[in-house]
């Protein structure tokens, strides 16, 4: 279990709100396109042949001499579909940090979903692909698949992904849009940031994406005067002098690039939401602080 | 070996100096290396390629003060264990080089075999590695220090100093002279230079000898063998009665005439007269020839014997000899044998005439020595005496003689060990000696055995009241008869042996004649003043009644304080040895005894450079510890002033 009970206890208090509604697979607590028998008016339509005359408001046609019935919002669940970037700079042994709070952010809003009988599915870019989930029951498994997907996806050699083709396939899988939660670090281009969220967008989902970053990766400090780096992807190397200069000047560019990432999102109508581990901070905590930033649980 | 500032150092293990450039090495690499992080993961170089790139194996090495600390530290440990020391005198080399009388012979058109000697020996001494110290020695019958004593020259001093080696005119007495040297264990080496070839020269031995080679067929020499005057009847009146013997060597196998002449001085050396020239002939087997120049008017003082060959002359120097009115006759020795003189062949030496006694009473002062063949009992033997083949059990002053000894199946008996140092075998190969009889004998007090057996020593030779004397447990002669020259030459060595005991005899009687001048008959009450007569005039000053050292042949002559002429005397240097310049003479140094004193050497210059090693030990080791706490110091200095800072 990759949350503690404490964690649990905290996430019982949120709620899965959907900003937008979709159409559910069943009954549920959100409110959905689909018209029908809910609870809450959503409109009046003219009666067409065919409708149930029960539908009809007598009331409203004794006024006006004209047959309209009476249609309410249906109240249905909506499909969280969580994709995690299975990339190297997440899933390396040696970046083992950044794939734990990836899991865990995962579980944790899998949790709150599942708490409100909404389906969840989880999809691990460039790995496997749960089957859908349901019921609070059904977290356990959860769990069970995440830790699964940890032990296949975490290695220690450099293998480059193509991102936007396993985004691609990965939204291929989505039968009902609903919330496309998005985990990442948004370490790459702009253009590949958007070109991965492209296949989801282009499913109407309500996409949040999470850039997961470390500390260490937006400052560049170290003892040494220089260090060797080593990309996780191509496994390139790069020496790299550890100055105040360069330093100062990593750090302008880090920011500038999760400014970008942040503008392109908020352009495609994507909630982001930064989430960013201290060095003191453990990963549960971080979690759980992300899931109440993304504005997804209330 | 290396120098610095000077000095010269070595190492007693060098191979840990591999470790230097190792060590240093692996410095600079640890400190270039530790400013740099162990390689490291990252998520993605897409920002990083932004930065400039960063090679740190191109970057700048400045070291830091702590760099030169270790390096200072490793330095030293390595240098301590490579066993460093410090010799300040490097290798210390004695050259040797005979100058005996036979070095004088040409050995290639205008250079004589000493000037060749001198020139391989400074090529070698060139050629010598850096640091090496050289002492220059010549050796004949002495050896001479030519360089400063006790200051050991540099190689380019020392070619300069083999131009003091100057001819000699004696004989050379080369294995007791070298071994001396190599007892000194003052030298790493001895290098010898000289026309005789060494038995037994072993490479790696501290010996290293340069033998000139020697071209028998082209050398070819006569020389005066002797000079005796003979005088006819034992009254004083000399008048018309002086002849002057002149013996002539020459080669075996070979023909050659020659004319002798005398060229004598009156005794105010002012005027001069010939005698001869009177010819001599060299042939067949024969080794000698002798003539008689005169009779010699009684006016005289000195003469000039020179002899000239009408086939060439490889040696000039023994061509020339010289005598004096006032020399001695030929010294008398006694034989006490049942042969006679000329049957044992003793009747013709040349430097002593042998007359046969037949008892006891004969032996009186005018005898300078008796010989005393076989049978001849104890109560007859007077000193000094060469005792030949004594009865068994005979007492000879106080020793004792054994039995025969059994041959072995060769039908000799077999010389097991013999002591090479002694100067009776100088020459002379004992292990080619088989005598078919031979007696045990037991050294008398004050004598040494110098030949031995498997059973015990067969031959002995002591002094005894100032007197010496030999005693042969074997048959010494006939002298001329034997076929085997080991013997002859332990025969003539045995008599000098016992003759030069008797004073004057060696400088007067001209068969041996360099070295001191025993002014016999001269008064202890008056002084006298010395001077060289010929060749050249030398005035030597005032001398004692002790001795006059001689080093060239020639006439000294001693005048009293009112210029009247007290003594005169002749200086001969005179070997058949060193003139029979063809011999093919190989001498035999001990290796053993130089291997031994060359392991000690080693030995003892291996425990020199310890304990010099073991100071550097101490001193690096403190070097590196010193500097171990100033590196700990400085950290915790700079510690705390950071601490103080935050």
């Amino acid at each position: 279990m990759r949350l503690s009970p404490q964690a649990l206890r905290l996430l019982d208090s949120f709620a899965l709100r959907a900003k937008r509604s979709f159409y559910g697979m069943r009954q549920g607590a959100h409110r959905s396109q689909r018209r029908g028998h809910g609870v809450e008016f959503a409109e009046y339509r003219q009666y067409e042949i065919g409708d149930n005359p029960r539908a009809i408001d007598w009331n409203l046609y004794s006024r006006s001499d004209k047959l309209y019935i009476k249609r309410y919002l249906e109240e249905e669940n909506v499909a969280v579909y969580i994709v995690i970037d299975g990339s190297r700079s997440l899933t390396h042994s040696a970046l083992r940090i950044k794939w734990d709070l990836a899991a865990s952010i995962a579980s944790a809003a899998s949790y709150v979903a599942l708490a409100t009988q909404d389906p969840v599915m989880i999809s691990v870019l460039g790995g496997p692909v749960s089957p859908r989930y349901w019921g609070g029951k059904a977290f356990a498994p959860l769990n069970q698949f995440l830790d699964q997907a940890s032990e296949i996806v975490v290695g220690d050699d450099s293998v480059e992904l193509d991102l936007p083709r396993e985004s691609r396939s990965a939204a291929a899988r989505v039968k009902f849009p609903g919330i496309c939660v998005f985990i990442s670090d948004f370490l790459y281009p702009l253009e590949i940031v958007s070109e991965v969220l492209a296949p989801f967008r282009a499913r109407n989902m309500e996409i949040h994406a999470v850039q997961l970053l470390t500390r260490a990766e937006l400052e560049l400090e170290g003892e040494k005067s220089g260090a060797v780096l080593i990309d996780s992807e191509t496994g390139a190397t790069q020496g790299i002098e550890i100055s105040q200069a360069t330093s100062r000047r990593y750090s302008d560019l880090i920011t500038r690039h999760n400014a970008q990432v942040r503008e392109h999102c908020l352009g495609a109508r994507v909630s982001y939401t930064q989430a960013i581990l201290e060095q003191e901070e453990t990963v549960e905590d971080r979690a759980i602080k992300t899931v109440g930033d993304m504005g997804l649980f209330v | 070996m290396s120098s610095l500032f000077g000095l010269s150092f070595g190492a007693l293990w060098p191979g840990f100096l591999a470790a230097l450039p190792l060590a240093i090495g692996c410095l600079i690499y640890l400190f270039r290396a530790k400013g740099i992080s162990q390689p490291k993961v990252t998520s993605s170089l897409f920002i990083l390629k932004k930065l400039p790139n960063f090679t740190p194996s191109r970057r700048r090495f400045v070291p830091p003060l702590q760099f030169w600390l270790e390096l200072l530290v490793a330095l030293a440990l390595v240098l301590a264990a490579s066993g460093i020391y410090q010799s300040s005198a490097g290798k210390r080399i004695a050259v040797v080089i005979d100058n005996s009388k036979s070095m004088s012979v040409v050995f290639t058109p205008g250079e004589t075999r000493l000037e060749a000697a001198r020139r391989i020996a400074a090529v070698d001494i060139t050629g010598a590695e850096a640091g090496t110290k050289f002492s220059i020695f010549s050796a004949a019958k002495t050896l001479v220090e030519v360089s400063d004593k006790d200051k050991a020259t540099t190689s380019s001093n020392s070619v300069a100093i083999l131009d003091k080696v100057k001819p000699g005119f004696d004989e050379d007495l080369l294995p007791p002279l070298v071994m001396g040297l190599a007892a000194s264990s003052d030298y790493d080496q001895i290098w010898l230079y000289t026309d005789r070839t060494v038995e037994g020269e072993r490479s790696g031995n501290r010996l290293r000898v340069t033998s000139l080679p020697i071209d028998q067929d082209s050398l070819k020499n006569l020389w005066i063998s002797g000079v005796s005057l003979k005088r006819s009847g034992e009254s004083d009146d000399k008048e018309n009665n002086s002849q002057i013997e002149v013996r002539v060597g020459g080669q075996p196998e070979s023909v050659t005439n020659a004319s002798v002449v005398a060229n004598c001085f009156s005794p105010d050396f002012r005027s001069n007269f010939n005698l001869g020239p009177v010819a001599a002939k060299i042939s067949g087997s024969d080794k000698s020839s002798a003539v008689t120049l005169g009779p010699i008017s009684s006016d005289w003082s000195y003469c000039c014997v020179l002899i000239d060959s009408d086939a060439g002359d490889s040696l000039s120097i023994d061509d020339e000899a010289w005598i004096a009115s006032s020399d001695s006759p030929t010294k008398r020795v006694g034989l006490f044998s049942e042969f006679s003189a000329a049957s044992l062949g003793i009747d013709s030496l040349p430097y002593a005439a042998v007359s046969s006694l037949s008892d006891a009473s004969q032996a009186d002062d005018s005898i300078s020595g008796v010989i005393y063949h076989r049978g001849a009992r104890p109560e007859v033997i007077v000193r000094p005496s060469l005792i030949i083949y004594p009865d068994a059990g005979a007492k000879i002053l106080g020793g004792d003689v054994g039995q025969d000894l059994i041959s072995n199946a060769s039908g000799g008996i077999e010389i097991t060990r013999w002591d090479e140092t002694h100067p009776i075998l100088r020459y002379a190969r004992p292990e080619l000696l088989a005598p078919k009889k031979a007696r045990l004998v037991e050294c008398p007090q004050g004598s040494k055995p110098f030949i031995f057996t498997a059973s015990g020593p067969i031959a002995c030779a002591g002094t005894d009241a100032g007197k010496s004397f030999v005693i042969l447990g074997f048959e010494l002669l006939p002298f001329d008869g034997l076929k085997n020259p080991t013997l002859s030459i332990i025969t003539l060595n045995a008599l000098q042996w016992i003759l030069n005991s008797t004073g004057e005899v060696a400088n007067q009687s001209g068969w041996t004649s360099l070295g001191v001048f025993n002014p016999v008959g001269l008064s202890d009450q008056k002084s006298y003043q010395a001077k060289i007569v010929a060749p050249n005039e030398i005035e030597l000053g005032k001398v004692g009644v002790d001795k006059l050292e001689v080093s060239e042949p020639g006439v000294v002559a001693v005048f009293s304080d009112d210029k009247a002429l007290e003594k005169i005397s002749a200086f001969n240097s005179i070997s058949d040895q060193e003139s029979q310049i063809d011999r093919a003479a190989s001498i035999r140094i001990g290796d053993d005894i130089l291997g031994g004193a060359s392991s000690e050497r080693q030995s003892s210059s291996v425990v020199d450079n310890k304990s010099s090693a073991e100071r550097f030990y101490n001193l690096l080791a403190s070097l590196a510890l010193a500097v171990l706490l100033i590196d700990l110091a400085r950290r915790a200095l700079s510690g705390f002033i950071s601490r103080r800072g935050a």
